[in-house]
């Protein structure tokens, strides 16, 4: 009985808000300074070095919360220091106390943003570097100094920067802004190159290949599993640039190193402001940020073949070309030229060198899924879904041998069938392609083989840049590479008409390869 | 002429007769002589020295030792040990008039390296605003208290501390209850609650209590109050044996309690044979225990009395060595010698460490129950502590800018900063946890200015009385502080802060926090004397007057140096 009181007085009690438990908490304002400690916020793992020289400390907690952990080291003459969370200070003093770069992330992202005095420097959605000046106004000037010495440069710094100009603003000095011949600010560039580097460190998720070469990282031998072997061993030039579609699905994407040429994307529409007329920004687009696919031949599994990066690859390559497709239908045609690996024009390949590119682009594919097949079991799904026969056979417009089994027209019509429902390609470029298959017909083959040779040209466009990060796949490119160069030295240049010449141009113009363009052309191509 | 050559020829027998009777009864009563003297002394050193067991001569064995009580120094001088003064709602009206201040006792240190200072700390009741202030410091306790846990969060309403902010919780508590601001009920109602939550906790690897818990399920969590462990810190366990120990001599009838709490920890890690004091981390990539030694000059020997107290001998840790000095507006400033830039750790040189020394601990050795308020035993600490605070005071009479200088949480990033006096080679360095220097925080941290207000009576501290005494929010307790360079409040709210201010206050009212035991033998000593337990997990013996901490000076500054 007296429990059941006992019971039936605490029931009271609790209803009646008199259970002094309940009432304990204040409606304040929540104070989430602590907050900003969760373990959500880390995006950096500060025991991956940033530079060679960079260690992970401790940092001196006495309260119940904060990073555990920063990284501390000196890069290109500038100390600094990070937390997890991406904040850091860039500084030419050990104290980090004068002259300082701050970096700030939005929480939970990777999206960060360096700050120093009234300048602002931050990655676009499209990996590109941007700057902004607190005080600058329409009609200002600006210039980079050092010392005595200055140099004007052009307004659009305050657009996304192209190599040069992230070059020069990198090499020091300050930058002053001047009004009417009047000085409004004036910002030390001390630190800039290593803080834009960090801010693509961050974007790339700790990724060396898009430090600038001759970063000093670690070498990636002793480093363990901080780097990543495959891609930092690679005899072949590190990945720079990537195609645009892939970075809509990333935060912030992966900026190309400074010291790689910038690829410029013709259909860019100037952007708004302070750019002069004539002057079209050139526009970076953004890399993709692949994992390590394969380390070597005969490597241990786990390292063999990443079927997930595999698809993400030819998904990739596809959407380029539904994309170049949609972007180049209805634009007039222009006039381009091929440029060879040292920058002089050359002429389009023959049908005869695309015949040999496109057995040396089936080639890669079959390398691809016999590679595909010996990643194991685990792979088999994401492997059939990458490369499907179908697609494959379109893809590369006919490459696939095993049409014997069909009749001819049967596997023409399944390929054109192929090319419009699925790649969204119109009728005429379909047929196109489908011209350009060594196995079309004879009549057809010559116009066609401009296309096909497109593809491949688009492949071995994008090769010093990125998409294959793996020594396997490195190597097949070196090889197609080298058949290209060799085919054009043998091909007979009449064979190639003017009207060929302009479909191939058309396609690529859309596509957005800017060094296919003379650089002496005007720039009539771009697209809206 | 016969007769005498007769006599002549006789004489040299007769001679030779007599020596040898005269050797022989030499030789006879020496001999009967030593005997006696055998027997006699021998029979004296039995009657004499008598062995008794458990008596001072005998050499009891570990196994029986829990019974022998901890000599003090009231024991050892005869002198008369301190006593627990009233709450303040129970001293008479004239209970300071006649108090004893020492105001003629000459400054320096003394014959036995006890130090008495130039100042006298503040002494009296509290007057309506610093009652005030009290209230309010104690409504964070009473807002920031989790009910399930009896818990007390470190930093407004973010359910994370550490056993040095549920230290600072319990000065708050007992604070609270001296001045009169609870009652027994409530008092006995938080703490029991506390101490069994305490006792529950999840050790950090089955040794001692991890660095961070989560207050609303007393769990073991990481610096992101995720389920995890970090590791256990030697000096905030050391500022949680001074409290346990303060509410064991305070209130006997939580000692069994108390003392089943620190019978479960496992003490064989956290001070080596040398007795420097270490804390344990998680090593990232092995998952393995790493022990390094922690604390540096200030906090270490603050916590190395509070081990001390319990019975622990942290001989090194309580050694100023290695020690360098840095001349700061005249006064050599003294820091830690060890190079952060070898050891990883810095130096920093902080009020708060000092403050708690003299608040809590009176700057008294452990040992010592009976010396007068004015007499600082551990003479070194009080003499360093001098200079701690004429540093910051010849600070604001050479550039007017108001010092009182602290660790403390700011609002919005980095969170927390030391602002020191001395770091990493820079006077008054303001930096945070990583190093970055951070000038724009810099500010006059409420507990320091009030810390120092309550042991230097002086017009300088007159002047941090006043700005920092209204610095509060009636909801959420003292303010951390006033930034140096005008941008005003420090709006954060933490429970170190406000324990700390209320013990400052407490201080005012009734001294020294910490009261001699006026008990026999304790559970601590004698528990587990069956087992290897006590070997293993190396809980101390009763301390003896050998395994007091020695009581060391150092040169004092004679002149401004500059």
């Amino acid at each position: 009985m007296r429990h059941i009181m006992q019971t039936l007085f605490l029931s009271m009690a609790v209803l009646t808000g008199g259970w002094a438990p309940a009432t304990g908490q204040p409606a304040i304002a929540q104070d989430r300074s602590a907050e900003a400690f969760a373990s959500e916020n880390a995006i950096l793992d500060t025991a991956i070095p940033f530079a060679i020289g960079a260690r992970e400390a401790r940092q001196a907690l006495r309260g119940a919360f904060g990073w555990p952990s920063f990284q501390e080291g000196l890069v290109e003459g500038v100390y600094f220091r990070f937390d997890p969370d991406g904040y850091a200070r860039f500084a030419p003093t050990p104290r980090l106390d004068v002259d300082v770069f701050e970096v700030i992330c939005r929480p939970r992202t990777y999206a960060c943003a360096a700050r120093k005095d009234g300048l602002e420097v931050f990655l676009t959605d499209r990996g590109q570097l941007q700057m902004r000046l607190e005080n600058a106004l329409a009609g200002d000037m600006f210039f980079v100094s050092e010392g005595v010495s200055e140099i004007q440069v052009p307004e659009r710094i305050l657009q996304p920067l192209d190599v040069q100009l992230e070059l020069l603003l990198g090499a020091g000095g300050e930058l002053s802004t001047r009004r009417g011949g009047t000085e409004v600010s004036r910002v030390s560039l001390k630190g800039f190159s290593a803080v834009t580097a960090y801010l693509r460190w961050i974007a790339a998720r700790q990724d060396y290949v898009v430090l600038p070469r001759g970063w000093p990282v670690p070498n990636a031998e002793t480093a363990g599993g901080m780097t990543k072997p495959a891609a930092w061993n690679s005899p072949m030039p590190q990945p720079q640039v990537v195609a645009p579609g892939y970075g809509a699905s990333m935060t912030s994407g992966i900026a190309p190193p400074t010291s790689a040429a910038p690829l410029t994307y013709p259909g860019q529409a100037p952007q708004a402001g302070l750019v002069p007329g004539g002057a079209m920004p050139s526009v970076q687009v953004q890399p993709l940020a692949i994992q390590p696919v394969l380390s070597a031949y005969g490597a241990a599994p786990s390292d063999v073949l990443d079927a997930e990066t595999l698809r993400r690859e030819l998904s990739g390559l596809k959407d380029l070309i539904v994309e170049a497709q949609g972007n180049g239908t209805g634009a007039s045609p222009a006039p381009t030229a091929w440029r060879t690996a040292d920058g002089a024009f050359a002429e389009p390949p023959t049908s005869m060198d695309l015949a040999l590119l496109l057995e040396t682009l089936e080639r890669l594919q079959a390398q691809v899924a016999h590679l595909q097949s010996e990643g194991g079991a685990g792979f088999e799904p994401a492997v059939e879904t990458a490369l499907d026969p179908q697609g494959s056979q379109g893809y590369v417009a006919g490459g696939r041998l095993d049409g014997a089994r069909l009749s001819a027209q049967d596997q023409t019509g399944e390929r054109l069938a192929y090319l419009v429902k699925q790649l969204g390609f119109d009728a005429q470029t379909a047929v196109a392609i489908l011209q350009a298959s060594p196995d079309a017909a004879p009549g057809v083959q010559q116009s066609g083989a401009v296309l096909g040779g497109a593809l491949v040209s688009e492949i071995s466009m994008q090769q010093p840049g990125v998409l294959y990060e793996n020594a396997m796949v490195d190597q097949i490119l070196a090889e197609l590479e080298a058949e290209m160069v060799s085919a054009e030295a043998q091909a007979p240049r009449q064979e190639v008409s003017r009207e060929e010449y302009q479909l191939l141009s058309r396609y690529f113009v859309s596509v957005g390869l800017p060094t296919l363009l003379p650089e002496s052309q005007p720039r009539h191509a771009q697209q809206p | 002429m016969k007769s005498a050559v007769g006599s002549g020829k006789r004489a040299p027998l007769l001679g030779v007769l007599m020596f040898c009777a005269v050797v022989l009864g030499i030789s006879g009563t020496s001999y009967a002589v030593g005997i006696t003297a055998r027997r006699v002394f021998l029979a004296q050193e039995e009657e004499i020295i008598p062995i008794i067991a458990g008596g001072a001569l005998d050499e009891i064995p570990a196994l029986m030792r829990g019974n022998l009580p901890s000599v003090t120094s009231s024991m050892v001088l005869e002198e008369r040990r301190r006593e627990k003064p009233p709450r303040m709602c129970e001293m008479s009206a004239d209970f300071f008039d006649d108090m004893p201040r020492g105001a003629n006792v000459p400054q320096g240190y003394d014959k036995h390296n006890a130090y008495v200072r130039k100042y006298r700390s503040r002494r009296g009741f509290l007057n309506e605003r610093e009652l005030r202030a009290a209230q309010v410091a104690w409504h964070y306790f009473e807002q920031f208290t989790q009910e399930s846990t009896g818990l007390a969060n470190s930093v407004g309403n973010y359910p994370s501390t550490t056993l040095w902010d549920t230290a600072s919780y319990m000065a708050g508590l007992v604070s609270a209850y001296e001045l009169c601001l609870i009652e027994k009920p409530e008092f006995d109602r938080r703490i029991t609650q506390l101490l069994t939550t305490i006792k529950g906790l999840d050790l950090f690897r089955k040794e001692l209590p991890n660095k961070v818990y989560h207050t609303q399920t007393g769990a073991k969590v990481d610096y992101t109050n995720k389920p995890g462990e970090i590791g256990f810190s030697a000096l905030d366990i050391g500022r949680f044996l001074v409290w346990m120990r303060i509410y064991k001599n305070r209130y006997p009838y939580l000692a069994n309690t108390i003392d089943s709490v620190l019978l479960k920890w496992d003490f064989r890690n956290v001070i080596d044979d040398e007795g420097l004091m270490f804390g344990a981390y998680v090593d990232k990539e092995t998952d393995e225990t790493v022990y390094a030694q922690e604390g540096r000059l200030g906090y270490e020997e603050y916590a190395a009395k509070g081990f001390a107290l319990w019975g622990f001998r942290p001989r090194l840790a309580h050694r100023a060595e290695p020690f360098l000095t840095a001349s700061i507006f005249g006064i050599q400033v003294p820091y830690d010698g060890r190079d952060p830039r070898i050891f990883h750790s810095q130096n920093y040189v902080v009020t708060e460490s000092y403050l708690q020394d003299g608040l809590e601990l009176g700057f008294d050795m452990p040992h010592d129950d009976s010396s007068p308020e004015w007499v600082h035993t551990d003479g070194w600490r009080a003499e360093f502590a001098d200079r701690i605070y004429q540093v910051q005071e010849n600070r604001w009479r050479q550039t007017g800018f108001m010092t009182a200088r602290s660790e403390h949480n700011v609002k919005g990033p980095p969170y927390f900063t030391y602002d020191t006096i001395f770091s990493d080679g820079y006077p008054w360095n303001t930096v945070t946890p990583r190093g970055d220097y951070v000038p724009d925080h810099a500010a006059v941290a409420g507990k320091a200015a009030l810390g120092l207000w309550a042991l230097w009576e002086t017009d300088y501290t007159d002047v941090l009385y006043e700005a920092m005494i209204e610095l509060y929010d009636p909801e959420n307790g003292m303010y951390e502080g006033l930034y140096e360079r005008g941008q005003g409040r420090v709006s954060i709210f933490t429970a170190n802060n406000n324990g700390i201010i209320l013990t400052a206050l407490l201080h005012k009212v009734q001294g020294t926090i910490l009261t001699p035991y006026t008990g026999d033998t304790e559970v601590w000593y004698t528990a587990f004397r069956d087992q290897d337990i006590r070997l293993l997990r190396k809980y101390p013996d009763p301390p003896q007057k050998d395994d007091w901490l020695p009581a060391l000076r150092h040169s004092v500054q004679e002149k401004a140096d500059f």
